[in-house]
Parts: structure tokens; C-alpha cells; sequence
């Protein structure tokens, strides 16, 4: 089956892994063989289990059951340290750099390698040396904090390459990337795998894994299904095979008549928690039962947008209109009750209270209004309807609604978080990264509320990082780079690498506007 | 964190985090805590040579069977439940507030202002002092309380420091300013005793006890019955939740803070007026320290401050009774603090349940199958 053959062993090969936590199994007798030279994508949809068997490997996690070779010898790998003895390092998702120190300094630091005497000209020596050797290109006395997401990810890549990895893992390397970065990337790959070394790369989408990689392990809920060999698969098979039933290109919108302004921001300018400028003469304007997403690399005044729609930022300058009416300055409880819904970006630190019953998190945003509120009285019955009711229309799986928030799974959670503030949102809907890291079930369940809610004449507004939500949700897209955003073009028929582009800061902007 | 700790080391079972919060699994483990933490005691009086089953009755006997025993059980544990209280309070909203003692000795400088300087008839007096120690203990606690949502500065740091602070002032007033110099109190470096006193025609409980009782069921029905008490519980729990959802954090910041220092205060107007009757730097034996105690034993449900705070002041009792036979009273403050510890313990055991490996594999696999069809 597999495509390239030797007489030599897999340089890593993993026999049947097994790994649980509490009520799951993430790993369920998980196989993986890697050869020398190869880039073999590790593919799955969220939850399927990737980034817990890489866990493993790089010694984070330890195995229920199961057998690690490297060159065909049985390895033991207890801890980080020991995953680095034998040649494997991992970037992670978020990366972990001093953002106040230099390129150099974050490769040298914790380093066995790192000369006792430091001075900044032999540091930075020895890093373009390495960079050469690597074929990776970054000035090794600039400051991370100045770097861009693309290039911190190389910098976190040669500080794992420079302590003589073989193995490099890379959890879902593209996921922060504009598809330019990514493209870099790749190229990035293919030459690193050019003197031996190999490459596993977690993912869950099928272009790029069709583009980069030479095999593809497919992994469904904590299964090992198989490796294949790129020539033999495509897209529609891989899909089938991660999501374990037939999925087409699932498209919501729908051509429907415009409804009147709902929502406005005029020339808005906002500070972020540093005092610099986060969004910039920010103009926009959704409709009633129009869904406008805004696309964009995190960290681009996606998070300052959201809480200055819904009064929790205070802004500079500009106005904000709901219905024609002024609603600038006024205070968070205030737009909420005057039909705000905001599903935040992180649903435990902002969203919800994990540690209280789902009583509790269902009745943050109505205790204050009668018949829950009755003078300075809470009234418990009411109290008790509201959440059962959010329970029942969300489909939220609980036993019962003293259960802690915790104990619910994401997608549960996301579910009577997204209900509740559906329940308030009667004119305005702010939606964060609503479906990250949810399964494909819950994902559907999501944004399937969020179509039903903007069919019933709500303005919504979607923020997030993943450009396929965007395409098949929105009905107008529009792009947020560094606190300005563009003008809204129409979904259907949008360019994907346009609007890549244009998340990357490309100014040649679309003009085909829609109004 | 406990549950990584024990899975690195058993190989066939295993801790999980339950889903559920069972008061009652809660109290059962508490009580065994204690017990447990008793026996260990009984256990280390043995090895010293004394009879522990003897010693368990005399100090029962003393305590609670005599009228003199249980009077002093009230009084003692008056001050135990106010400051509990107040550290309860404060630790809804997730403030850290150490400077009880501070606050106590400030609410019995107040109150001893108005005592010795106030002449009118004793009820309007009484009421007089006690308004002036909770606002003395408030208004203590309020510096803390500004640098906190001001500045940012920790609210630990800042009570902690005050703590000192006030007893050194209460020394000065005792010593100095109003210093008693009758023959009568000869050289006891306190104030004249004020010449109050609460009503005492409750039988065997004091006055203070039932002021105690009654705060601490205002404590539970604002807490569990409003929609202030929501909005701490829903602050405490997760502050970023309750920004967003607009309530002000920061207001009720201020206010849970000022309501611990003004609990702490009143507890000092309770023993200046009941026990101590004068004002000096000897005032309170660490009783707002105690109180921190009395809010770990507590937990989460105010009314249970009750039990647990008569609890705490008969092992400090049966502290002084033990000195008197010549056993050292370090011996109770070891207790008190095996007590806390074990029970902190339980407190986290009881959210946890042990589970064999092979039947949690086996389970998942089962639900893992049963979502598969």
C-alpha cells in the first residue's frame, strides 16, 4: 500500500497506541509509520485525535498502550527531553517565544548549544548559518514582537530544526497563515525534506494536504483508517473519509431582497488594551436578515470590533447606529437590552462561567429584567424556565440544569451560549470565531442557528479565521487588516485568493461592491 | 492537578473530576476530615503519655455539659462566625481580604470613641457604637479596596500590611492617649472600660452571638435570594462573564469589601463591648486571623458558618482548658491546623471519584460504539 518502499526501516514508525482521557478514547490502537525524507500529512477532522498521538510522540503525553520505533528500535518516550534526544521536535500551534527578545536570543534560549559567552554578533552569526543550512530566510536581530505570525512560525520552526530534529511535527501550521504564508511554507518543506529529514503535518484541510504531503494518515474519532499514498486520493474521498459520511460543498445563502440598515458604524476609531490604534475610520453596515462575515488573520482589531459593537470598548471617534439610532458610548447591559447578542471569542474566560450550574450561565444576560428580576429579588421559577427553555432550543445535552458548565463538552457549551445570546439578539447578533474548535456536528449545529436567526430578520455579523466558514455562510464578505476594513463584496461569486490576498494586506482591493 | 499527580503513580486506577457538586458528599467528607484529624491528635497525646479517651471527656465535660462551658462557647465563637463571615464574603467576589484583624481592631477603636466619649441612654449608645465599628471596620478596608480597583495593587499585600498597622495604633491609644491611669488599672496599658453593656437576658447565649446569627442569614438570603448576590457569585466566578455580561465588577468590588471590613468592625465593637470592655492592643487573640479558618471549614454555604465557627471555638477552648493540665496549647493550634488541612483535602476529594482503568476503556469504547450506530 504504501508508496515508497525500502529495504531500511521506517525512520519512526508507531504500533498501536492507545490513549484516554476521562469519557474518551483518544487514540484507539493508532498506527503511524513515517519514512526518511517524506512529508505525510496527519489529517482528521477536530477530535479525530491528531494532536493527542503527536502529543505522544514528542513526549508530552505517555500512551495508554502501544510501541514507538525509531530506525527499528523500540524507544521509550517519557518526557519532552527525551522526544529531543531522539530527533523529534513540535511546533505547536500557538507558539511559544519571548515576544521582547530577538530571533536569535529564541533560538539560543534553553539550548545546550548556546555558547557560555553570549555577545549579539556571534549569536546572530551562528543563526544565519543555520538559516542557510535550512533555507529559511529571517534577520535574526529583529524583535518577535515585530515579526508576523509567518515569520514567528519559521523562527519556532529552526529553533526545532537547530537542535537536530529529524522528526519536525507541525500542528496545524497554516491555520494562522495567510494562503501566501502558506505557500512559503510548503516550499519551506520540501527543502528541509531534501537532506532526510521528515515532516508530519496536522491538518484537517484537504487542499493543502493534497498539495504538500507524499502520504496521508487519515484519522476518524481516535481510528487509524489508513495511509495513502497522495497519487491515489482526492478531495472528495479524503473528505469522505475523515467525516466518515458524504459531505458536499454546503452553501446557505440564499439571493433575497434587502432588508434596511440594522446595524452602522460610521468612521469608528479604537484603541486597543495598549492604547494603540486597533481599528481605524472602520465604516460598515448590515441589513436586516443579512449575514456579513469578516475575514481576516487574528489579532487584526477582529477582537476590538466585536466589543466596540457591543459597548464594551469605548471608541475614539465615529458613531454607531442601531436603526438610525444613536447607540455610541452606551454601556454593555445597555445594548443588550436593546437586542445585542455577542457570542464572544472564548467561550470559558468571557462567555461563560464553567464552575457555575447551567442555571447560572443561562440567566446572565436576563436576570436583570422582570419576571426573572423581581424587585431586588431573583426569582427562581422563571429563572429555572429561561434555562430549561435554552436547553431545549439549543439542544444542548445536559443531564440537568444544576450541572457545571464545565463538564459539558465545547460544543455543548457552544451551544447554550450561542442559544442564549440568540435569545436576547432580537436585532443584532456579534458572532466570534463562533465554531472554533467544535466537531463537524456541533460546527453544523452553530452555524446552522446562526442562518436560522439571520433568516428571521436579524442583522448578523460572523468573525473568523476560517475562510471556508466565511464562503459558505456569509451572504457579504469583507476583510480586516490591521484595524481597516474593506468593503463588502458579495458572497456568492467571491475569489477565494482574492480575499487571501487581501487578509495578507495586498492593497489591490476588489471593487466590485455590491451597493 | 491531584488527579496527575495520583494517575502518575497508579497504574489500574484512576482520579476523575465529577460532574456534579453534592453538598452532602461534601459535608461527609469534611466530617470524616475531621475526625481523622482528631485521632491523629488523640494518637500524638498517647505517645505523650496521657489518656486521650479521658482527656476527650474531661474536655467535654468542661465544655459542653457545664453552664460556665457553653457560655464561654457562645462568647467564643461570636467573633469566629462574624469574621468568617467576612472572609466568606470576600472570597465570593475572589477578594483576598487578610486584614480582618486590622478591620476588627479599627471597628473597636470606633466603637471605644463613642463608648467613652458619648454619654446618653445605653441602647442609643450601643446602637451608636455599633454603627461607628462597622463603619470603622469599612472604612479600613476601603484603602485596600480603592488600590485594588484603582491600581491594580493585590488586596493581599495591602490587608496584610494593615494588619500591623492597627495593632500598633491600638498600643498607642492604650498606652498613651487614652490611657486608663486609675489605681484600679493598676499598669494594664488599656482605655477606661466603657461603661456599656448589651442586654444579657438570652440565657446562656450573649447578645453578640444572636447579632452572629442574624448576619450570617442576611448573609445567605442577599446571597442566594437576589440579584446582587447573582451578580457576586456570577463576578467571583468568572470575572471576564460578568464585564461582558455588564454588570459592574467594580462597584461590587468596592461593596463586598467594605461589607468583609464592616462584619470585621462590628466583631470588634462585639468584644470590646462584651469581653474585653477596654480598648488596648490585646484586644482580639488573632480572632480575625480565626476567621479565615472558619470561611475555609465553611466552603461555599453561608449558613453552615454557624456550626463550623462554635466548632472552631471549642477546639480553641479546649486549647485553654488543656494548658491548665499542663499540656502545651501549641497542641491545639497543631490541631486546628491538621483540621484545615485535611479537610482542604476532602473538600477537593469529594469532587473526584475513582474509577478503574480497564472499566473507564471499556465504557468509552461502549459509548464510543453506541454514537458510531
Amino acid at each position: 500500500m504504501s508508496g515508497i518502499t525500502s529495504d531500511k526501516p521506517p525512520l519512526l514508525e508507531m504500533q498501536g497506541i492507545w490513549k484516554s482521557f476521562p469519557g474518551v478514547i483518544a487514540n484507539r490502537s493508532v498506527d503511524l509509520s513515517l519514512c526518511a525524507g517524506e512529508v505525510q500529512a496527519l489529517l482528521g477532522e477536530n477530535g479525530a485525535g491528531k494532536t493527542t498521538l503527536m502529543n505522544i510522540l514528542s513526549g508530552l503525553y505517555r500512551a495508554d498502550k502501544g510501541e514507538i520505533f525509531i530506525d527499528g528500535n523500540p524507544v521509550n518516550i517519557r518526557n519532552p527531553q527525551d522526544a529531543f534526544l531522539h530527533g523529534i521536535g513540535m511546533v505547536h500551534q500557538h507558539f511559544r517565544l519571548v515576544d521582547n527578545l530577538s530571533v536569535a536570543e529564541n533560538i539560543h534560549l534553553g539550548w545546550d548549544q548556546t555558547p557560555r559567552i553570549l555577545s549579539k554578533e556571534k549569536l546572530s552569526l551562528r543563526i544565519k548559518s543555520l538559516m542557510e543550512e535550512f533555507g529559511l530566510d529571517c534577520d535574526p536581530n529583529a524583535k518577535i514582537e515585530n515579526l508576523s505570525v509567518g515569520e514567528q512560525q519559521r523562527v519556532e520552526i529552526m529553533k526545532v530544526l537547530a537542535r537536530g530534529a529529524r522528526i519536525l511535527i507541525l500542528d496545524e501550521p497554516t491555520s494562522v497563515l495567510t494562503p501566501q504564508e502558506a505557500a512559503e511554507l510548503f516550499i519551506a518543506l520540501r527543502k528541509m525534506t531534501e537532506d532526510g529529514r521528515s515532516v508530519i503535518f496536522i491538518s484537517h484541510k484537504l487542499d493543502e494536504v493534497l498539495e504538500v504531503s507524499d502520504r496521508i494518515t487519515v484519522l476518524r474519532r481516535g481510528k487509524y483508517l489508513g495511509c495513502l499514498p497522495k497519487e491515489i486520493c482526492d478531495a472528495r474521498a479524503l473528505a469522505r473519509l475523515m467525516v466518515g459520511a458524504h459531505v458536499g460543498e454546503q452553501k446557505y445563502q440564499v439571493k433575497r431582497s434587502l432588508g434596511n440598515p440594522v446595524l452602522e458604524l460610521q468612521a469608528v476609531t479604537a484603541l486597543d488594551d495598549r492604547g494603540l490604534t486597533a481599528l481605524e475610520d472602520v465604516d460598515l453596515m448590515i441589513r436586516e436578515g443579512e449575514l456579513l462575515g469578516i475575514a481576516g488573520v487574528s489579532g487584526n482589531g477582529q477582537l476590538e470590533l466585536t466589543e466596540v459593537i457591543t459597548g464594551l470598548r469605548r471608541i475614539q471617534k465615529g458613531k454607531i447606529l442601531i436603526r438610525e439610532e444613536d447607540w455610541t458610548g452606551k454601556s454593555a447591559a445597555k445594548l443588550a437590552a436593546a437586542g445585542v447578542g455577542h457570542i464572544p471569542e472564548d467561550r470559558t474566560k468571557m462567555g461563560l462561567m464553567p464552575n457555575l450550574p447551567v442555571l447560572h450561565n443561562a440567566i446572565l444576560r436576563e436576570y436583570r429584567n422582570p419576571p426573572i428580576r423581581k424587585g431586588l429579588l431573583l426569582n427562581k421559577k422563571p429563572a429555572a424556565g429561561l434555562a430549561a427553555r435554552l436547553v431545549e432550543e439549543g439542544d444542548v445535552r445536559v443531564p440537568n440544569i444544576g450541572t457545571m458548565v464545565r463538564v459539558l463538552s465545547g460544543g455543548n457549551q457552544q451551544k447554550l451560549l450561542t442559544q442564549r445570546e440568540i435569545d436576547i439578539a432580537s436585532r443584532v447578533l456579534v458572532a466570534m470565531h463562533p465554531t472554533r474548535g467544535l466537531d463537524i456536528a456541533a460546527t453544523e449545529a452553530v452555524r446552522r442557528a446562526l442562518i436560522e436567526h439571520r433568516n428571521n430578520g436579524v442583522a448578523v455579523l460572523l468573525i473568523s479565521e476560517d475562510l471556508d466558514e466565511i464562503m459558505t455562510t456569509a451572504d457579504r464578505i469583507a476583510v480586516i487588516y490591521e484595524g481597516q476594513i474593506t468593503d463588502s463584496i458579495d458572497a456568492i461569486g467571491a475569489n477565494r485568493d482574492e480575499i487571501g490576498m487581501l487578509m495578507g494586506g495586498s492593497k489591490t482591493a476588489m471593487r466590485n461592491r455590491d451597493d | 492537578m491531584i488527579e496527575k499527580v495520583f494517575n502518575l503513580v497508579s497504574p489500574r486506577w484512576k482520579l476523575q473530576r465529577r460532574g456534579d457538586y453534592s453538598q452532602l458528599r461534601g459535608y461527609g467528607f469534611k466530617i470524616l476530615a475531621v475526625v481523622l484529624a482528631l485521632l491523629i491528635a488523640a494518637w500524638a497525646l498517647e505517645t505523650t503519655g496521657e489518656s486521650s479517651l479521658e482527656l476527650a471527656k474531661m474536655l467535654l465535660d468542661t465544655s459542653l455539659k457545664s453552664e460556665y462551658g457553653r457560655k464561654q462557647l457562645f462568647q467564643l465563637a461570636t467573633p469566629l462566625i462574624f469574621n468568617g463571615a467576612a472572609m466568606l464574603l470576600a472570597l465570593r467576589m475572589q477578594l483576598f481580604n487578610v486584614g480582618l484583624e486590622g478591620q476588627l481592631y479599627m471597628g473597636a477603636f470606633a466603637a471605644v470613641a463613642v463608648g467613652l466619649n458619648v454619654s446618653g441612654p445605653p441602647s442609643l449608645v450601643l446602637l451608636l457604637m455599633f454603627l461607628a465599628g462597622m463603619t470603622g471596620g469599612a472604612l479600613y478596608a476601603l484603602i485596600p479596596a480603592l488600590m485594588r480597583v484603582k491600581a491594580g495593587v493585590s488586596e493581599i499585600l495591602t490587608t496584610l500590611l494593615l494588619n500591623p498597622l492597627a495593632i500598633q495604633i491600638a498600643a498607642y491609644i492604650g498606652m498613651d492617649v487614652w490611657r486608663d491611669d486609675s489605681a484600679l488599672a493598676g499598669s494594664s496599658n488599656a482605655t477606661q472600660a466603657v461603661p456599656f453593656n448589651f442586654p444579657s437576658n438570652f440565657g446562656e447565649v450573649n447578645f453578640g452571638f444572636i447579632l452572629a446569627v442574624i448576619f450570617v442569614i442576611g448573609i445567605w438570603l442577599v446571597s442566594t435570594k437576589t440579584t446582587w448576590g447573582y451578580e457576586v457569585t456570577a463576578g467571583g466566578s468568572n470575572i471576564g462573564a460578568a464585564k461582558y455580561s455588564g454588570m459592574p465588577v467594580i462597584r461590587n468590588m468596592l461593596i463586598v469589601m467594605l461589607l468583609s471590613g464592616a462584619l470585621a468592625g462590628i466583631s470588634g465593637m462585639v468584644q470590646l463591648t462584651e469581653v474585653t470592655h477596654r480598648f488596648s492592643n490585646r484586644l482580639s487573640n488573632n480572632l480575625g486571623w480565626m476567621g479565615v479558618n472558619v470561611a475555609v471549614l465553611t466552603g461555599t454555604d453561608s449558613l453552615a458558618l454557624v456550626p463550623w465557627g462554635l466548632f472552631l471555638a471549642l477546639i480553641l477552648f479546649s486549647g485553654t482548658i488543656l494548658k491548665t493540665r499542663g499540656i502545651m496549647d501549641e497542641v491545639v493550634i497543631a490541631v486546628t491546623g491538621l483540621i484545615l488541612l485535611l479537610t482542604s483535602v476532602g473538600e477537593v476529594l469529594a469532587n473526584y471519584r475513582l474509577v478503574n482503568i480497564a472499566k473507564l476503556e471499556e465504557e468509552s469504547v461502549q459509548n464510543m460504539l453506541r454514537s458510531e450506530v
